[in-house]
């Protein structure tokens, strides 16, 4: 008899130790990296643009772009989004969240420090946001609501046990 | 101004582009090891340049924000007129590319003309430690 598809996998129990390293690893994979592909969608339109995002020790997500620009438009009217930030052969981590603008002053000058930072990890890297100047900046904040961790590392056809570990939020 | 002893960059660009400066501000820092100095507007620039006791180089865009109209020509002026402001190398790093501009930055004396839209961060970076040091 031919199996369904998806029952391949055997479900795991994961042990607590093993759960703390792969969310430790993906912590380490988010702030090693710093573009995302950030989804968000209005009148079932939905769009998909990369964003240079930086993160903080809760796992808030943040970036920076222009005033009216078709992300901020979309997450003003519709602050649901959906993003994944991934390396072949390393890691994929793909969310859900809601967006927020920030307003307080502090906030926004830490996230355009860290943003800096971000955008200057690759001497060769120049971010999309400065080739057409478009205004006034705002920051806005993404809390996740949910979140799992793809390993990409292993390169066998099938695997045993599910590659997705879901991030407890 | 706490780090006045260092070799130091004041920058200045348009207000609107506050995350435009920190960024050349990182790079320059991580890249060259330089510290730089970030000003927003005319009177910003101004306080910054008297409280550094040295400066190295000045980086100034000519569209700058500013009350009275003063354009980054008017503080390239008012700087070259002092010792320290002669000393230092002066830059212009602008969105302006009309010939008349590059010719009046040339008579004041300025040491480079570069326009946003023909630089990369990474040319621009280079050229400045050539200019510079």
């Amino acid at each position: 008899m031919i199996p369904k598809a998806g029952t391949i996998l055997k479900s795991h129990h994961m042990d607590d130790a093993t759960y703390k390293e792969i969310k430790n690893d993906m912590i380490t994979f988010l702030k090693e990296k710093f573009v995302m592909d950030l989804a968000t969608c209005v009148d079932n339109k939905p769009a998909v643009a990369p964003v240079v995002y930086v993160i903080d020790e809760d796992l808030q997500f943040y970036f920076v772009t222009y005033t009216n620009t078709l992300k901020s438009n979309n997450l003003i009217k519709n602050p649901q989004c959906s993003f994944v930030i991934w390396e072949f052969l390393k890691m994929s981590v793909q969310a859900s969240g809601v967006a927020s603008v920030v307003e307080d002053e502090a906030k926004k000058e830490w996230v355009i420090e860290a943003f800096a930072d971000a955008a200057t990890k690759d001497p060769n890297f120049w971010a999309p946001i400065f080739r057409i100047k478009r205004g006034d900046y705002m920051v806005f904040q993404i809390k996740p609501t949910w979140m799992r961790v793809l390993d990409l590392t292993h390169s066998t056809v099938r695997q045993i046990k599910s590659p997705f570990t879901e991030i407890k939020m | 101004m706490s780090d006045n002893n260092l070799k130091s960059i004041l920058i200045l660009l348009n207000d609107v582009d506050l995350v435009l400066l920190n960024v050349m501000k990182t790079k320059f820092k991580k890249e060259n090891g330089w510290e730089s100095h970030i000003a927003t507007s005319y009177n910003d620039a101004v306080k910054a340049f008297e409280a550094f006791e040295h400066i190295d180089g000045v980086l100034t865009e000519i569209i700058i924000n500013d009350a009275s109209g003063r354009t980054g020509f008017d503080f390239i002026e008012e700087i070259q007129s002092t010792k320290k402001g002669a000393d230092a190398k002066v830059v212009v790093f602008t969105d302006l590319g009309l010939e008349e501009d590059k010719e009046r930055a040339k008579a004041l004396g300025v040491d480079h003309y570069f326009i946003k839209s023909r630089i990369t961060l990474n040319e621009l970076s280079q050229e400045l430690k050539k200019i510079i040091q």
